[in-house]
C-alpha cells in the first residue's frame, strides 16, 4: 500500500485527471463486485490493471463504458464529463474505447467492413446514409490495415479470421475510432508467445499517443508493456506502482498466494 | 451484395451496383407487369393468351403481399429484429385505403346516405367521426397511408428500442401489438366497421374497382410500388446506413460501444419498413374488394415471416420471391386439397428453420450465378450462436 | 277502497283463525285446525273456499301445502256423497285418490261421484298468499327462508301478525334474518298502517341487507310523495346510500373473486410455459397447442368412461390428468428431440419452428376429431355454486380451478426443489457443461425438462376443458397471455409467474365494469407492454452478470 494516495487527496486533480473514478460501488443481488473502487488515470498513461478472477476488472470496464450503472461514487471524463450519466454510445463518441475479452468483431462483414465501422466520422443515422468515405479516410483504413497486418485479407469476412488475427482487428478498430482512452480487456489472452509479444508492441506503440488501460493476467505480458500497476482485490484497489514494488507488497502475495 | 464484391460501390454504373439478381427483379416485374396488362386490355377474351380478370386481381395481390415480405425482410433479414406485427402496418394502410373508398361510394350505398357509410348509418351514427374526415381526398388518403403504419412504428419502435426490449420479447410485444389492434378494430364502436370491416367498395378516382382498365392500373401500380420498394431498401442497406445495421443484427452491444446510436438506426428502420408494409395494404385493399380485422390476426402477421424465410431472408428478392411461391400454393392448395394445407405450412416452418434457413435464394442463387446473393449473410461464417454474448466475460 | 276493506277482512279472519287456534305445537300446527279447515272447502261459493284457504293457512299445518297446491292445480276434489276431500289425478277410468290427511292413497273413484273444487283468479292469490305464509311454519328453516323471502319481495301488510307470530317462535338465525327483513318490507309497503317511528326501525334493518329488494324498497320510500314524515325520508336516505356502499364492496370482491380466478387460469397455461420458456429459454408457441391436447385427452378419458363405465363418470377428471400429463409430455419430448434441440441459441428459429409444430398440432386435432367444439362435462362434485354472505355467489369448478392451479404450483416448485431430476435441471440450466462433466446427461435433461413443462400445459387442458370450449383452436387464445404472463413475472421465477397471472387476473376484471372486456383487455395489454419497456426483465428480475450472459 506504500504509494497509493487517499482519494481525498487527489480530489484537487479531478480536473487533470482523463478518468477519475472516486467511490465506485456496483452489487449484484447482494454481491459487491465493486466496493467503493477509486482510480485515476493521468492523460497519455498506459495502465495495467491486474487481479484474480472476480476482483471487478470487467465490471470496471462496464461503468467506465457506461454498460453498467454503480449504485455509489463518482466517475468522471476529462474533468467534467459524467460517466455514470451518459450510454455507452455518448460515452464512445466521448473518445473512450473499448476492446473486449473475447474478441467481438463483426462476423458477417469484412475486415475492410469492420474498419470503415469503426472509422472516426459522425455516427449519426443520416450521416450513415450519405456516407462515402473520403481519400483520406481510405487511406487511413489502408494504414491501419498495414499496421494490425491484415492487408490481404481486408475482403474476407472477419469471421474466418484466426483468434489472433480477431484480436489484431479489434485493436485496429479501436485504432480507427481513435478515442483518447482506450480499454482493452485481455488482448493476449488465448495467443502464442510471438503473437504475445507483437501484441504488446503494438500495444506500447498506442500508448505513445493515447491514454490506455490494459486487463491482463499474464505477467510476462504485463513486464513487457513496462508500465505502472493497479492491483485488484475484491471489488477495491489492492495496491498499486511499479510490477517490481507491487510484486514485492505483502498484501498482493497474500491474495495471490493464499495467507 | 456484399461489399467484399464491391468495396467501392458507389462509384459503379447503376444497374451493376445492384447486382445480376437486382437488375433481373428490377426488369422482370415491370416487364411482366406490362405482358400481364396487355394481355388483360389488347387481346380478346377467345385468345389463349389473354389474361382473365380474376388472374389479374390474384397477381395484383401476390404483388402486394412481395412488397410485404419484404418490408419484413429489410428488417428482420438486415436488422435482426423479428417484428410479428407487421401484418397491422399492413392492415392500417389497408384500412387506410377502405376509407377512402368508402367515402367514394357516396350516396350509392344501402342507405343511400351521402355523408355516412352504410355501418355507420346501420349504427345510428349522426355524423362523421373526426378522423375520417380528409380520407375523401386521394392524396390525403395516401399519406395517411404511408403516415399512419410510420406514427405506430415510430411510438412503438421509441418505446421499446430506448428500452432496448431486443430478440423474442420484441417478438412477441410486437404480437401482442397487432393482437390488441384486432380486438380494437373488432369492436363496432371503433368505427371502423367492426366485424365485417370495410367493403362494397365502387370505384376509385372515379373509374369502377371491376373494370380491366382498373385491374390492369392497380396491377402496374404494384409491380411499381415493389421495385420502388427494392430500390429504397437497396438504397438503405447498400450505404453505410446498411452495414451499421447488420452490425447491430450480428453484435448489438458492440455496435453502441462503437458509438452508434443502435435506437435511432433501429426506429428509422422500422419506421421505413412499417411505411412499406402500409403501401402493400393499401395497394392490397382496392385488389381484393375488402379489408377486415382479420388482417390483424397474429397469424397472419407470423405467415409473412415464412415467406421470408421461404425466399432466403436478407436477400429482399428472396423474399419477394418467397411471398409470391408460398401464396401460390396456399392459393392451390386451399382450392385442391384445404384439409392439407396447414399441414403443410406448418411443415414448411419447420423444414426452413431446420433445413434451409438461407431459404430458396439461399441455395441456388450461389450456384446459378457465382455470386453471394445474401446480402447479409455470407453463409460459411454463420454464427451458430449469436455473437451478442460475447461483449461479456 | 273496496280493496283496503277486503284486505281487512281477509285480516280479520286470519287473526280470528290464528287466535282461535290457540296454542300451537312446535312447528306451529295446531291439532285439530287442519282436520276442521277441510270440510269448510266443499261449501257453497268462492266466500266458502277463500274462508277455508285461510283457516288452512292460519293452521300453520305443513299438511295444508298440498292441498293448497292441489287447489290451485285444480286437482282437489270432494266426493259427493260424503263430502271427503281428496287430491285426485286423473288415472285410467276414474281418479286416482290421495287422502290429503295422511297423505297416502286413498284407492281409485269413479268420475261421477266427485265434484272438483272450483277456484278464480282472486282466489289464486289468496291461495299464493296462503301458502306463503304456511310456509313460515315450515319445519324446515329452509323453506322457512324462501317463504320469508318471497314475502319480502311481494310484501302484503295483511300478513304483518303472521310474521309477528312466527317470529316470536323462529329460533333458527337465518330464519329470523328472513323474518325480520320481510316484517320490515311490510311495515313500509303499509303506508298509513304503521307509525314513522315503525318505519324507520324497518328501514334500519333494511339497511342491513344487500338484495335488490331491498334497494328498490328503500329508492320507493324516497320517490314516493305520499310518504311526509322527514324523518322516514331521512333514513331512507341514509340506509340507502349504506346498501348501496356495501354493495359496490360486494362487487368488488366478486370482480377480485373473478380476477383470481381468471388469473389462476392464466396461472395453469403459464406454469409449463415458465418452464420451457423461463428456465430453458425455448420459445415454445406450440405451447397453447400442449393445452388444447391435455383438453382433448380429457375428452378422450371421458368419452371411454361413457361408453364402457358410465357410472363411473364422477371419476373420469382424476383419470384424465395424468392422460393428459403423459399425452402432452410424450408430443413435448418428441418435439425437442425432433426440432427444438436443433435450435438451441436461435430463439428466433425457434420460433417460427413450434409455431410451424402449432399449426400442424391443431389440423391434426381437426382432422381427427372435427373442427367443432366436444363436449366435456363436468363432474357433480365440480357444479354448483357457494353462497359466501348473502348477495356473493362463487362458482364451485372455478373454486376447484383456483385451488388446482396453486397445487400445481407448488407440486411443480416441490419437483425442481427436492427431486434429483430437479437438481440436475438446474444444474444443467446453470452451467450445462460444468454439468456435462459430472455426469449429467443434459440432451435427456433438456428433452424431460421440456416434456415436464408440455405435460403440465397438457394438466392446464384438463382444468380449462371444464370452462372453455374444447376446440382446435382452443390453445391459440392461451398463447399471447401465457407469455405476457411469464414476462411480467419475471422470466425463470415461478413466484413471478404466480404474482403476474394474479395481477394480471385481477387488474382485467377490475377494468371490465368500466371499460368493457375487449377494451380491458386491451389496456391491459398496452398497460403490460408499458410495464415491459420500464422494467424488460420483469417484476421479479434476476440481476447480475450471469443473467446478462
Amino acid at each position: 500500500m506504500t504509494d497509493i494516495a487517499t482519494p481525498s487527496a487527489r480530489a484537487g486533480a479531478v480536473q487533470d485527471a482523463i478518468l477519475y473514478l472516486d467511490g465506485i460501488t456496483v452489487s449484484f443481488d447482494g454481491f459487491r463486485a465493486l466496493n467503493s473502487l477509486s482510480l485515476y488515470l493521468e492523460p497519455g498513461e498506459l495502465r495495467a490493471v491486474i487481479g484474480p478472477n472476480g476482483a471487478g476488472k470487467s465490471t470496471m470496464m462496464d461503468v467506465i463504458t457506461g454498460k453498467t450503472r454503480p449504485d455509489l461514487g463518482i466517475a468522471r471524463f476529462h474533468g467534467g464529463h459524467d460517466l455514470t450519466a451518459l450510454d455507452e454510445a455518448a460515452i464512445a463518441n466521448l473518445g473512450i474505447g473499448r476492446k473486449f475479452q473475447k474478441p467481438t468483431v463483426f462476423e458477417n462483414q469484412t475486415v475492410y467492413e469492420n474498419l470503415e465501422l469503426a472509422l472516426k466520422a459522425p455516427r449519426g443515422v443520416l450521416a450513415a446514409l450519405r456516407f462515402r468515405a473520403s481519400e483520406r479516410q481510405r487511406a487511413r483504413i489502408e494504414e491501419v490495415l498495414g499496421i494490425i497486418n491484415l492487408g490481404r485479407q481486408q475482403n474476407e469476412a472477419a469471421g474466418g479470421l484466426s483468434h489472433g488475427q480477431k484480436q489484431w482487428l479489434e485493436i485496429g478498430m479501436l485504432l480507427m475510432q481513435d478515442p483518447e482512452l482506450l480499454l482493452v480487456d485481455e488482448p493476449a489472452a488465448g495467443m502464442t508467445d510471438a503473437e504475445t509479444m507483437r501484441t504488446a508492441e503494438l500495444l506500447s506503440e498506442i500508448a505513445r499517443r493515447h491514454t490506455v488501460v490494459v486487463v491482463e493476467h499474464d505477467m510476462e505480458f504485463v513486464r513487457a508493456l513496462g508500465c505502472r500497476v493497479t492491483v485488484l482485490h475484491e471489488g477495491a484497489v489492492l495496491a498499486e506502482g511499479s510490477l517490481a514494488a507491487v510484486q514485492n507488497n505483502q498484501d498482493v502475495i497474500d491474495v495471490y498466494l493464499g495467507r | 451484395m456484399s461489399n467484399a464484391a464491391f468495396p467501392h460501390a458507389g462509384h459503379r454504373p447503376f444497374l451493376l451496383r445492384l447486382g445480376p439478381t437486382g437488375t433481373v427483379f428490377v426488369i422482370l416485374v415491370p416487364v411482366v407487369a406490362i405482358l400481364m396488362v396487355a394481355g388483360n386490355l389488347l387481346l380478346p377474351p377467345s385468345s389463349s393468351f389473354h389474361v382473365p380478370a380474376h388472374v389479374m386481381s390474384l397477381v395484383g395481390k401476390y404483388l402486394c403481399f412481395a412488397l410485404l415480405a419484404m418490408s419484413v425482410d429489410l428488417i428482420w433479414g438486415f436488422c435482426g429484429i423479428l417484428s410479428l406485427g407487421h401484418g397491422a402496418f399492413f392492415a392500417l394502410g389497408g384500412y387506410a385505403m377502405g376509407m377512402h373508398l368508402m367515402r367514394q361510394i357516396g350516396d350509392r350505398g344501402v342507405y343511400s346516405n351521402p355523408l355516412l357509410p352504410d355501418f355507420m348509418v346501420f349504427l345510428d351514427w349522426k355524423e362523421l367521426p373526426w378522423y375520417w374526415h380528409g380520407f375523401d381526398n386521394l392524396a390525403f388518403t395516401l399519406l395517411m397511408v404511408l403516415l399512419v403504419p410510420g406514427l405506430l412504428a415510430f411510438v412503438f419502435g421509441w418505446f421499446t428500442f430506448r428500452s432496448r426490449v431486443t430478440g423474442v420479447y420484441f417478438s412477441i410485444i410486437s404480437q401482442a401489438m397487432t393482437f390488441a389492434l384486432m380486438l380494437a378494430f373488432f369492436r363496432n364502436d371503433m368505427g371502423f366497421g367492426g366485424n365485417n370491416g370495410m367493403t362494397d367498395f365502387k370505384d376509385l378516382l372515379g373509374f369502377d374497382l371491376r373494370s380491366d382498365g382498373m385491374r390492369s392500373a392497380l396491377l402496374f401500380s404494384s409491380a411499381i410500388a415493389l421495385v420502388a420498394g427494392y430500390l429504397l431498401c437497396r438504397r438503405m442497406v447498400d450505404s453505410k446506413f446498411g452495414r451499421v445495421i447488420l452490425a447491430i443484427r450480428d453484435a448489438e452491444s458492440r455496435t453502441r460501444f462503437l458509438g452508434y446510436r443502435v435506437e435511432h438506426y433501429k426506429l428509422l428502420v422500422f419506421i421505413v419498413s412499417a411505411m412499406m408494409a402500409g403501401a402493400a395494404g393499401a395497394l392490397y385493399t382496392p385488389q381484393v374488394g375488402i379489408i377486415n380485422p382479420s388482417e390483424f390476426t397474429p397469424a397472419n402477421s407470423i405467415e409473412i415471416v415464412i415467406w421470408v424465410a421461404v425466399g432466403g431472408r436478407g436477400t429482399l428478392v428472396g423474399a419477394a420471391l418467397g411471398a409470391v411461391m408460398v401464396n401460390f400454393g396456399k392459393s392451390w392448395f386451399t382450392g385442391a386439397l384445404p384439409e392439407l394445407w396447414l399441414f403443410l405450412l406448418g411443415g414448411l416452418f419447420v423444414a426452413v428453420t431446420l433445413f434451409f434457413p438461407k431459404g430458396v435464394l439461399g441455395i441456388f442463387g450461389r450456384r446459378l450465378t457465382g455470386w453471394p446473393l445474401s446480402l447479409g449473410m455470407p453463409g460459411r461464417t454463420r454464427p451458430r450462436k449469436p455473437v451478442e454474448d460475447a461483449t461479456g466475460d | 277502497m273496496i280493496q283496503i276493506c277486503q284486505r281487512a277482512i281477509r285480516l280479520l279472519l286470519l287473526l280470528a283463525a290464528i287466535l282461535a287456534a290457540g296454542p300451537f305445537s312446535a312447528n306451529g300446527a295446531r291439532a285439530g285446525a287442519f282436520e276442521d279447515a277441510l270440510p269448510v272447502l266443499t261449501g257453497k261459493g268462492f266466500a266458502a273456499v277463500g274462508e277455508a284457504v285461510d283457516a288452512l293457512a292460519a293452521s300453520g299445518d305443513p299438511r295444508a301445502i298440498p292441498v293448497l297446491e292441489a287447489l290451485s292445480d285444480g286437482d282437489l276434489y270432494y266426493r259427493e256423497s260424503d263430502k271427503a276431500v281428496f287430491l285426485a289425478r286423473k288415472g285410467g277410468e276414474g281418479y286416482l285418490l290421495t287422502d290429503p290427511g295422511t297423505g297416502e292413497a286413498a284407492g281409485t273413484g269413479a268420475r261421477g261421484d266427485f265434484q272438483k273444487i272450483k277456484t278464480n283468479n282472486r282466489l289464486r292469490v289468496k291461495i299464493r298468499t296462503a301458502l306463503g305464509a304456511l310456509g313460515l311454519f315450515s319445519p324446515d328453516p329452509q323453506v322457512r327462508i324462501a317463504a320469508a323471502r318471497s314475502l319480502f319481495m311481494d310484501p302484503d301488510p295483511a300478513l304483518l301478525p303472521l310474521v309477528d307470530d312466527a317470529l316470536s317462535k323462529d329460533d333458527d338465525p337465518g330464519a329470523r334474518e328472513a323474518l325480520d327483513l320481510a316484517r320490515a318490507a311490510i311495515l313500509i309497503k303499509a303506508g298509513e298502517a304503521s307509525t314513522p317511528a315503525d318505519k324507520v326501525a324497518a328501514i334500519r334493518i333494511l339497511s342491513q341487507s344487500t338484495s335488490q329488494g331491498a334497494r328498490a324498497l328503500l329508492g320507493g320510500i324516497l320517490l314516493d310523495d305520499g310518504e311526509g314524515s322527514e324523518e322516514v325520508r331521512q333514513a331512507a336516505g341514509k340506509a340507502l346510500q349504506q346498501i348501496e356502499t356495501r354493495l359496490s364492496r360486494l362487487a368488488f370482491v366478486e370482480n377480485v373473486f373473478q380476477g383470481i380466478s381468471l388469473g389462476s387460469v392464466l396461472l395453469l397455461a403459464a406454469i409449463g410455459l415458465a418452464i420451457t420458456f423461463g428456465v430453458m429459454g425455448v420459445i415454445n408457441m406450440a405451447h397453447g397447442e400442449m393445452v388444447m391436447l391435455g383438453a382433448y385427452a380429457t375428452y378422450l378419458v371421458q368419452e371411454t368412461f361413457r361408453l364402457h363405465a358410465p357410472e363411473a363418470l364422477g371419476w373420469s377428471l382424476p383419470i384424465a390428468l395424468p392422460f393428459a400429463f403423459l399425452v402432452a409430455g410424450a408430443v413435448g419430448i418428441a418435439m425437442e428431440r425432433g426440432v427444438i434441440r436443433f435450435l438451441y441459441g436461435r430463439p428466433l428459429e425457434t420460433l417460427l419452428a413450434t409455431w410451424g409444430i402449432s399449426l400442424v398440432l391443431q389440423q391434426l386435432v381437426r382432422t381427427i376429431f372435427g373442427p367443432t367444439n366436444r363436449e366435456v362435462s363436468s363432474p357433480d362434485w365440480m357444479s354448483g355454486t357457494i353462497e359466501v354472505t348473502s348477495g356473493l355467489l362463487f362458482t364451485t369448478n372455478r373454486l376447484w380451478i383456483i385451488a388446482f392451479a396453486l397445487i400445481v404450483l407448488f407440486a411443480l416448485m416441490a419437483v425442481l426443489r427436492y427431486t434429483a431430476f430437479g437438481l440436475q435441471m438446474r444444474a444443467v440450466t446453470q452451467n450445462r457443461r460444468m454439468a456435462n462433466a459430472m455426469g449429467i446427461r443434459s440432451g435427456w435433461v433438456d428433452a424431460f425438462t421440456f416434456g415436464l413443462g408440455s405435460g403440465i400445459a397438457g394438466i392446464a387442458g384438463v382444468a380449462l376443458s371444464q370452462i372453455d370450449n374444447v376446440s382446435p383452436n382452443l390453445g391459440q387464445s392461451y398463447i399471447i397471455d401465457s407469455f405476457l404472463v411469464v414476462v411480467f413475472g419475471g422470466v425463470g421465477n415461478l413466484w413471478g409467474t404466480l404474482v403476474g397471472a394474479m395481477s394480471l387476473g385481477i387488474v382485467n376484471k377490475l377494468l371490465e365494469p368500466y371499460s368493457g372486456a375487449v377494451l380491458g383487455k386491451i389496456l391491459v395489454l398496452i398497460a403490460v407492454i408499458m410495464f415491459i419497456q420500464k422494467r424488460p426483465k420483469g417484476l421479479f428480475a434476476l440481476k447480475g452478470r450471469a443473467v446478462e450472459n
